[in-house]
């Protein structure tokens, strides 16, 4: 029987840079290989799909049982984009769960936002400096 | 009543899907086939932010020239591939749109100008991918009767 995953987040946007972390739940244990998490940015065109970007976390190696879970933490680079919806395409951030398997791997996917702050020039130094008195 | 469709019928509905496919062919090639203009320079500031705006400056080389028209845009061409079955195969092609577009009709009459163009907040930034792209450029097209339009161009980075 093939097992199933909830990928589980505090939320689902982040910064470039920030730390993508959760945990994946086995809502069904089952057989498998290899249970990992890859945070990737998709390129998607109507008939075509590219990952630019793709980072993986090895989870577990064997069966999964019914209650696991395991935390995971990715790191989305510092300049990461945000995602886009156009007429013809789509660039997007997603969280794969897979577990490698005999026959068909089994997938639980969840797309996260990427939100970029523009910092104005002028407030670098808003905060003031650190060994200020 | 007879069920033979008459011979001119077949030369009309003949000629209206000829006249359709070409339409769509030149609406597709216009845009690459149009000549470079040699009298009108465009330049834009860059790089900008989405939401911010877009200065562009368009200089007329040879000073100003009452007799054409003049359309300033701001566009964003997207490029998207996509598989097309010919006859016997598929291959890979790239198609073009505009994911945005935003012309004004200019005075011809000064020799150099300045406008500014919003790049919308929630629009796309440049990208170049593989299998989708976004790239900004400012165009001013001379529009003149008797010859061809003419095309002046420059690409500006927008960032996310």
């Amino acid at each position: 029987m093939s097992p199933a995953f909830d990928v589980q987040l505090e939320r689902d946007s982040f910064a470039p840079g920030e730390r993508v972390a959760g945990t994946v739940l086995v809502t069904e244990g089952g057989g498998s290989r290899t249970l990992e998490v890859t945070l990737a940015f998709h390129e998607k065109s109507p008939d075509y799909e590219e990952i630019p970007f793709s980072q993986t976390q090895v989870l577990q190696t064997g069966d999964v049982q019914t209650g696991q879970s395991h935390a995971f933490a990715l790191d989305l680079p510092e300049d990461a984009l945000p995602g886009h919806r156009s007429e013809h395409g789509e660039l997007y951030w997603e969280l794969d769960v897979k577990s490698d398997e005999m026959g068909p791997d089994t997938h639980a996917r969840r797309r996260i936002e990427v939100v970029v702050h523009a910092v104005p020039e002028e407030d670098i130094f808003a905060g003031g400096f650190d060994d200020e008195g | 009543m007879d069920a033979e469709l008459p011979f001119w019928a077949f030369w009309l509905i003949f000629a209206a899907v000829a006249a359709t496919a070409l339409a769509g062919l030149a609406r597709r090639y216009r845009r690459r086939l149009r000549p470079r203009s040699d009298t009108v320079e465009i330049a834009a500031s860059g790089p900008v932010r989405r939401g911010e705006t877009v200065d562009v400056t368009i200089t007329i080389r040879d000073g100003a020239n009452t007799g054409v028209r003049l359309r300033v845009g701001v566009l964003c061409v997207e490029r998207y591939d996509v598989e097309e079955s010919t006859k016997n195969s598929t291959r890979r092609v790239t198609r073009e749109d505009f994911a945005h577009e935003e012309w004004r009709e200019v005075s011809a009459s000064e020799a150099q100008q300045g406008l500014s163009f919003a790049v919308p907040a929630e629009g796309p930034y440049s990208y170049g991918g593989s299998c989708l792209s976004f790239q900004w450029q400012a165009e001013a097209l001379e529009i003149a009767r008797l010859r061809p339009d003419t095309v002046a161009s420059c690409t500006f980075e927008v960032r996310p």
